[in-house]
């Protein structure tokens, strides 16, 4: 059962296995109704959990998904594309530490003049990417 | 019809039961394309479609198929069904990523001609219908 989602507009149909069930609007004739448009990025991302009972629970509330939390709760489907492991590679060779995607992120925000000079900054670089490492095993 | 069914699974043979009886397996085992994807069931109506034996009044929308289906009791009927928007896109952006299978609660003479037509790209889903449904306070 942790591989199997359900897709239904009531919620009965999986009143036995609430866990896998994620609820739809029941559609009648409405020509711009987006559900199934914005389930798209949400499912893509269910398929790559080990057990999807973990997540529905988090992302279902009051007989709908909520989108918003589903997207955040769930982590962005993402290959390691050639441009990225060029990148990494390069990261790596500069700074001698091994580079994750979150600290990418940080070095990207941080002001070059900053970087530059502070060992500081750097430790607290380093203690956000062991952060981020914990956050996203647990 | 014997060509097109081929193409899409059905599991036929389901007497009585209860459920607390242990449920046969309804579904074939997943085949090597599909070895390892996580499974997402689909209801039809509703959720997919929006199907109603009344053809549309003057002034609401046409709808997108019209299918003559045929009754167990040989009787004859026209369903009038509008298709959810992105529902094309959707199932076939879904059907790489997952094992597809498509529910329904009413008969299997309506959802297979629907989800041939559905099925744009030949892609193949399974399909459990009626039969395969174990009926409970009904």
């Amino acid at each position: 059962m942790k591989d199997v989602i359900i897709v239904d507009n009531s919620p009965q149909a999986y009143s036995w296995q609430t866990e896998n069930g994620l609820p739809i609007i029941s559609w009648f004739e409405d020509p711009r109704d987006d559900q199934l448009r914005k389930l798209v990025p949400v499912l893509e991302r269910l398929a790559q959990v080990e057990d999807v009972r973990e997540f529905i629970p988090q992302i279902v509330g009051r007989n709908s998904v909520n989108f918003y939390e589903a997207l955040r709760a769930l982590k962005a489907p993402r290959e390691e594309s050639a441009l990225d492991s060029v990148i990494n590679s390069l990261t790596k060779f500069f700074s001698g530490t091994p580079t994750t995607e979150n600290q990418k992120k940080e070095e990207y925000k941080v002001p070059k003049t900053v970087r530059r000079n502070t060992e500081d900054n750097k430790v607290s670089l380093n203690s956000d990417f062991i952060v981020n490492q914990n956050f996203s095993k647990a | 019809m014997s060509e097109i069914s081929s193409k899409y699974t059905e599991r036929s043979s389901v007497a009585q039961r209860t459920p607390s009886d242990n449920l046969p397996d309804f579904l074939a085992e997943q085949t090597k394309s599909m070895k390892g994807r996580k499974t997402l069931v689909l209801d039809l109506d509703e959720t997919l479609v929006h199907s109603s034996f009344k053809p549309p009044r003057p002034g609401q929308r046409r709808p997108d198929l019209i299918l003559n289906i045929e009754w167990d009791n040989g009787e004859k009927d026209y369903v009038f069904v509008n298709v959810r928007p992105n529902a094309f896109i959707f199932l076939v952006k879904m059907a790489k990523i997952y094992e597809v299978v498509i529910f329904t609660a009413s008969i299997y003479n309506y959802a297979l001609p629907l989800i041939t037509r559905l099925d744009k790209r030949d892609i193949g889903f399974t399909i459990l219908s009626r039969r395969q449904c174990t009926l409970i306070n009904g």
